[in-house]
């Protein structure tokens, strides 16, 4: 049986100073392992299998709980208000995370060759993502209502009145989305930027001798070596905005009606607002299934367009 | 062993001593209970709060309770209103809720499972019901027990810009005035991009206005929600009609500032907001123009609105509800309340201590207030009248600006509260 052929002898780890593995670096690196494993279960692993527990459960904040099944599951997906919240997500996602790459790109690209004044704009740029998200909802909230600045500028150009952006259910989740954009923006443009500034110059030179213009140059050269770059800022901007929860709680409070609420949104008020936590945990494993799969599939086909320099 | 093995060891019983004693510090933090030091009782006070103004009073309030008791201490814990009902919530799941716990009327029903009945124990305290107002004393029951001892109360009043309504040539409001008067001062304040009124879809804005046109409110005569009924319904349709038809209001935005309409008052945008006494101190700090307070008008039942006000209760976690309610004795005692009433901060609940309120500054107020007093009518509370509030601010936005109708408006919310 080739399971009790004896291990070729490994050379002594003392033969080689400075490498190999030596006895007891195992208990080491789990010294060092145990704050961040600890964290890990602890925030992590430990909440998110008690929440898959807890939805099971009728689960009111104060009082008796009760074992359900599947039944919060089964209501959620028979219910048409969470239909409506998982569709608002979803057309959250899907046209913020195209804008935002756009603009970020966008940016990046103008930003990238050696301008004057580059780092005072990419931090211009990026200010709006680290500023406190309330405060930038506050400040827009200004700007979109009635008698706002936006309001303002349409009675003088125009002499209608602008729509009423957070009260008009029609409008809102567009107001929601481009606050949005002009928030998260600056995150993915640093990235591209890092990611263009990486690419050789003598790639572009090569390619002009060859012939090669500007747009050529931008989709043969710039694009396929900022795929990594592209494919990362993908990734992580699609998983946020899945759980997308400041801007509409900040803004328009998920309303009007439900017309900006989302899937997290509605998870909060669910647990907090009507206590209901076995139905809130519900909401989180939707939520996290699809994250999951989503993830996956960019994964999958990554293959496709990213291209890694090996 | 080695001695290199020992040291090892050693180091890693004391880092998982460290990192169980972090997450233990983390779970039991503000405590729901008391602790006993050197024969001194601590205990946690929980309390929503809007300005350090009012956390610098609640503060001054714990001081006077070590005074009288010196084995007592309160550790004043706070948070904005809103909050503190999620914290609550999420401290209790966890058998983690303060020992003193502010209470809402429009809330006690929705927490009435955390509290203690102080019936038994309120004479052995010192308190009686008696010296309050009858309505709040009533209001802070559930089932006919009393859980929270009350601090303040009031009836929603109309505040309106004096100056605005004299610049105009509009008569101010007086304590007889009526809806027809409300809606002509409306229509003369509304011009060049200000109003004469602002609203804001709350359930709460919209039963001064159904008590006094229509004489309902949004409960059934079982004290059942039954926001379809003919009259509220009817009330909703005229508020709404404020912006849509007679826009006299400016139209709303879905926000989760809690007091919109207020803001746009204080800003100077609409001439009049209904709002409650507990807000007059903010409200004549921050505009600047001279704030009148009257009652709401008068419509076809008269002029009503609903008291409501807040007090303190006993957590059921609570390890010592004797020395917790001393504690609240002197909170809502006379002296207590006759200093928050003299800072403007709380109407007091307690009768004898009402005058003080009217200090040179609220003066003012005084025949307002006392006329909607005189009218006011128990305020509406269901077990989930959170979610009812939250749920009527979230549709009522499309509703007030003329997207959806009235009674669809309040078919949904009564479909998904009822």
């Amino acid at each position: 049986m080739t399971l009790s052929v004896p291990a070729p002898p490994t050379p002594r780890a003392a033969a080689e100073p400075g490498g190999g593995v030596h006895r007891g670096d195992g208990r080491a690196a789990l010294g060092f392992l145990a704050p961040s494993t600890s964290g890990f279960l602890l925030f992590t692993l430990i909440p998110l299998v008690g929440s898959l527990a807890i939805s099971f459960f009728a689960w009111p904040v104060l009082g008796r709980r009760r074992f359900v099944g599947l039944e919060n599951f089964v209501e959620l997906l028979s219910d048409p208000i969470f239909h409506r919240v998982m569709l608002n997500t979803l057309v959250f996602v899907v046209v913020y995370v195209p804008l935002n790459i756009v603009v970020s790109l966008g940016l990046a690209l103008w930003i990238s060759p050696r301008i004057r004044g580059r780092g005072l704009y990419r931090l211009l740029f990026f200010i709006p993502t680290v500023t406190p998200m309330i405060a930038n909802a506050l400040v827009w909230r200004l700007l979109y209502q009635p008698g706002g600045a936006i309001d303002q500028a349409f009675q003088a150009v125009l002499g209608t009145p602008a729509p009423n952006f957070l009260g008009d259910n029609r409008w809102a989740m567009a107001a929601v989305i481009l606050m949005s954009v002009w928030q998260g923006f600056g995150y993915n443009m640093l990235v591209f930027s890092a990611g263009l500034d990486a690419i050789p110059q003598s790639l572009h030179e090569a390619a002009s001798i060859d012939g090669a213009g500007p747009l050529r140059r931008f989709w043969s050269v710039t694009l396929p070596m900022l795929s990594p770059s592209m494919f990362f800022a993908m990734i992580m901007t699609l998983i946020t905005s899945f759980q997308v929860f400041v801007q509409p709680y900040a803004l328009t409070a998920g309303g009007p009606g439900v017309a900006t609420e989302t899937m997290v949104l509605h998870l909060y008020r669910e647990g907090f607002v009507q206590f209901d936590l076995g139905t809130a945990s519900t909401i989180g494993w939707f939520l996290f299934m699809i994250i999951m799969l989503v993830t996956a599939l960019q994964f999958l086909g990554q293959k496709r367009w990213v291209h890694y320099d090996d | 062993m080695t001695v290199k093995t020992i040291r090892k060891r050693a180091l890693a019983v004391a880092a998982a001593a460290t990192l169980a004693l972090a997450v233990a510090a983390c779970g039991s933090g503000g405590g729901g209970g008391s602790t006993t030091a050197d024969g001194r009782t601590t205990m946690v006070w929980n309390m929503w709060s809007g300005s350090t103004a009012e956390v610098d009073a609640w503060n001054h309030l714990s001081q006077m309770v070590t005074a009288k008791h010196p084995d007592l201490a309160l550790d004043f814990q706070t948070s904005s209103f809103n909050d503190y009902w999620t914290k609550l919530a999420a401290q209790a799941s966890g058998g983690d809720a303060g020992c003193i716990l502010g209470v809402q009327s429009y809330r006690a029903p929705s927490i009435s499972q955390l509290l203690v009945p102080l019936d038994d124990m309120l004479a052995g305290a010192g308190i009686d019901g008696a010296d309050f107002d009858p309505s709040i004393w009533k209001a802070l029951q559930v089932d006919g027990q009393q859980l929270a001892v009350p601090y303040d109360f009031g009836p929603l009043l109309m505040f309106y810009n004096a100056d605005r309504f004299r610049e105009a040539g509009v008569p101010v409001p007086t304590t007889s005035w009526t809806v027809q008067d409300f809606l002509s001062a409306a229509q003369s304040l509304t011009s060049g991009g200000k109003y004469g009124f602002a609203v804001y879809p709350t359930i709460d804005a919209v039963i001064p206005w159904s008590l006094s046109l229509q004489g309902t409110g949004p409960l059934n005569a079982q004290g059942e929600l039954e926001l379809t009924q003919e009259g509220f319904v009817e009330a909703v349709q005229w508020y709404a009609d404020l912006v849509t038809q007679l826009k006299v209001a400016p139209q709303v935005v879905a926000t989760n500032d809690a007091t919109p309409a207020l803001n746009s008052f204080i800003a100077g945008d609409a001439a009049m907001v209904v709002d409650g006494p507990w807000q007059l101190v903010n409200v004549m700090d921050q505009a600047q123009f001279e704030v009148g307070v009257a009652p709401i008008p008068s419509g076809d039942s008269g002029s009503h609105s609903q008291v409501a006000g807040s007090g303190f209760g006993i957590s059921q976690t609570c390890p010592d509800p004797d020395k917790a309610l001393q504690a609240i004795a002197v909170l809502t005692g006379p002296e207590g309340l006759q200093y928050l009433a003299e800072q403007g901060r709380a109407f007091p609940a307690r009768t004898a201590q009402q005058d003080s309120w009217f200090s040179p500054e609220l003066a003012g107020a005084k025949d307002g207030l006392l006329a909607a007093i005189e009218n006011g009518v128990p305020a509406p509370a269901t077990e989930n009248y959170q979610q009812v509030n939250q749920l009527f601010m979230q549709y009522g936005v499309e509703a007030v600006n003329g997207q959806q109708s009235v009674p669809d408006f309040l078919n949904t919310v009564q479909q998904q509260a009822g």
